[in-house]
């Protein structure tokens, strides 16, 4: 009896849910395999990227659709290429894979893709061919903010310009970025630059330093968090001025809490991996995707929200207490939190 | 199995006199040369049972495709550790290899080109520097007396920053014909274990012939080789050109898999180098072990990846059982060196 009522409701689940499900087969009943090969937990975000991975597995629309197994391997490459092997061995359907070197796992990647493997790259992704490449715009970030600070100082002023971390690429990029588009602006100067390196330590001390020897300053465009250079401004006892900075939590709360400040925060969402994985389902239940260097576009955080001439299309949120800057979570916690498709909440992406 | 008989260091070694009294040479011979297996016995153990342990967990494992696979796991750190086993016996230590294989690396993806003569050329080269740079650790060590530690310490940090300079980030490219280096096949067997064939072979002779011996010897008791006539300098030069060349080799392999340059890869390899062969029994303090042994111990730090991988545990686990394996192995070893030195007085 027990067992007839048990088959009948499972029938007419399967009946009711592809009936509901336009063109579901019953083969998409069992989850895909999904390996995500990670080779670094050392900082918040990583971690927040795993935390949001594992939550939007348990969730619609992808919930029971992926049987996830997370990889994590020492920060070496070899360890990475070894654990990819096994993972290769293991005849997953697809592989996710924060990579460690953009070309070092070239041949494995295109060992996994020769075994009939679907392999998404994401954040640092690799060059592989064959493989998917999912990431920020690394152009248009810089871009956006330096555009922004631009005309919130009315085109003309002097500027500092946050050099990163020394011998990184991005940090190439980010500065290159930023001075393509003031160049655009006579008026504007750039009088000093500094090292940041994504910390807010050396933020903060690179600009105080800068203040120093400046006795003007009109905007401060950073490549960490911004919070570090508001800091820096308040020490000296100098008047607060735009920054330009990074979607970290405590760099929103600084915003939104501290009276006069402005504010453009990028963002390189954690929820990557989330992307990452409804790509990898996507393509596998047969959507054609043709580009195979997919870009996300997280929104900017902005005390002020304003439209792009650059980039007409861009989001940009306002800073609000509860939307995106959190006094009770984590500081290191990245924003924003989800995206639109699934719902993660702070304390999920924040594991509290 | 050869593999008892290799690598036995002279009972002498740690006795400077032992002509002084009559000795039970049969028993006492005996007993020392079991002892000194033993350091080779405990990591051939560990091996048997992560293989049994593995094996029950996944198919194939007793297969030529699990040996092809996991030496070429392994290869890479099995060159650079061939390298620093010999300055290991020699009773030095080689921090200089992770600035070497970086530095080999970036060389091979930036200068190769597509021209297979100039290729070769240049992989030729390669090792060349390889050796000299590892010559130049050896002379800085004789000369101006200094710690090989310090000296490797620095020339490593030297050769990292060249390889910086030469490509800043990972990149570059091999030709392709290269890296099918890997996938190349004879009788079922890679090339990878082609090559770890001729690298026991190398061995086998390398450990016979007067270098090796004075190697050796230099490593178990350096006053008494310096007295019977063996030079500093030229034991050292040829030690570290030899862990040098070794290096260059291992940069070379490594490009194989990775098809591209790293100025950073090679510091991955340093203490791994040195692990694998303290778990194959090597004595950090000169003299006693072999290559064989090192690459046991190169096999079990990959085949633990492995079986962490299959358990489906987190692969936090992978360095812990590492670490374990290390301790298991040096504090065996130590209690050998203790019965060995008891048995003989």
């Amino acid at each position: 009896m027990k067992r007839t009522a048990a088959a009948l409701a499972a029938l007419s689940a399967i009946v009711l849910t592809s009936s509901l499900v336009p063109g579901a087969k019953a083969e998409e009943k069992k989850p895909y395999k999904i390996y995500l090969s990670n080779n670094f937990v050392g900082n918040d975000w990583r971690q927040q990227m795993l935390r949001i991975a594992e939550t939007t597995v348990k969730k619609p629309p992808l919930a029971g659709r992926v049987d996830l197994k997370v990889e994590n391997v020492e920060t070496t490459t070899q360890a990475q290429i070894n654990s990819l092997n096994n993972i290769i061995r293991a005849k997953p359907d697809a592989i996710l894979i924060d990579v460690g070197s953009p070309t070092a796992l070239n041949p494995t990647i295109e060992k996994a893709c020769a075994a009939g493997i679907l392999v998404i790259t994401f954040d640092q992704v690799a060059t592989a061919d064959c493989a998917y490449k999912l990431e920020s715009d690394w152009n248009r970030i810089p871009a956006v903010q330096a555009e922004w600070i631009a005309e919130k100082i009315g085109g003309k002023g002097k500027v500092f310009v946050d050099r990163g971390l020394a011998g990184a690429p991005i940090s190439e990029q980010l500065q290159s970025g930023f001075e393509k588009v003031l160049k655009n602006y006579p008026g504007i100067e750039i009088v000093g630059y500094f090292n940041g390196n994504y910390a807010l330590g050396p933020e903060q001390e690179g600009v105080a330093s800068l203040l120093a020897a400046h006795p003007q300053v009109d905007a401060i465009l950073t490549q960490g968090y911004g919070s570090g250079a508001i800091k820096a401004l308040q020490d000296a006892g100098r008047p607060l001025v735009p920054v330009a900075g990074g979607g970290y939590n405590t760099a929103s709360l600084v915003c939104a809490q501290t009276e006069g400040a402005e504010c453009i925060l990028e963002t390189n969402p954690a929820y990557l991996s989330a992307e990452a994985l409804k790509l990898a389902v996507d393509i596998l239940d047969g959507k054609e995707v043709k580009d195979k260097h997919v870009f996300v576009y997280g929104p900017f955080l902005a005390t002020d929200p304003q439209p792009s001439k650059l980039y007409p299309d861009v989001k940009m949120e306002k800073i609000e207490i509860g939307k995106n800057a959190f006094p009770d979570l984590a500081p290191g916690l990245s924003l924003p939190i989800t995206p639109d498709w699934v719902e993660i909440t702070p304390q999920e992406a924040a594991g509290t | 199995m050869t593999m008892t008989t290799i690598d036995r260091p002279k009972p002498a070694s740690s006795h400077p006199a032992p002509d002084a009294q009559p000795r039970p040479a049969a028993t006492a011979g005996l007993r020392a040369a079991l002892i000194d297996r033993a350091s080779l016995i405990i990591p051939c153990v560990m091996l048997v049972a992560l293989l049994a342990l593995y094996g029950t967990l996944r198919e194939g494992v007793f297969t030529i495709d699990e040996l092809n696979l996991d030496t070429a796991a392994a290869m890479t750190l099995i060159l650079a550790a061939t390298g620093q086993t010999i300055v290991l016996l020699r009773g030095g230590i080689d921090l200089s290899i992770g600035g070497m294989i970086s530095l080999g690396t970036v060389l091979a993806a930036t200068r190769f080109g597509t021209d297979p003569a100039q290729a070769t050329a240049w992989a030729i080269g390669i090792v060349a520097i390889g050796g000299l740079v590892g010559a130049l650790n050896g002379v800085l060590i004789t000369v101006l007396r200094l710690q090989p530690f310090l000296v490797t310490l620095a020339t490593w940090s030297i050769l990292s920053g060249a390889a910086m300079i030469i490509l800043p980030t990972d990149g570059g490219s091999l030709p392709a014909g290269w890296m099918r280096f890997g996938f190349a096949n004879w009788l079922g067997l890679s090339s990878s274990v082609w090559l770890l064939i001729l690298l026991l072979a190398f061995w086998f002779w390398f450990k016979r012939t007067r270098l090796g011996i004075s190697i050796r010897a230099t490593g178990s008791n350096e006053r008494s080789a310096l007295l019977s006539g063996v030079s500093p300098l030229r034991i050292n030069v040829a030690t570290y050109a030899l862990s040098g060349l070794f290096a260059a080799l291992a940069a070379l392999y490594l490009t194989t898999q990775t098809g591209a340059g790293s100025p950073t890869i090679g510091k991955d390899y340093i203490l791994p180098s040195v692990a694998a062969a303290v778990i194959g029994g090597i004595s950090l303090f000169g003299g006693r072990g072999g290559l064989v042994g090192t690459i046991i111990g190169a096999y079990i730090l990959t085949i633990i990846g492995n079986l962490v991988f299959v358990l489906e545990i987190s692969s936090y686990w992978q360095p812990i059982v590492s670490g374990i394996i290390l301790l298991v192995a040096v504090l065996a070893s130590s209690i050998a060196e203790k019965s060995a030195r008891r048995s003989l007085t």
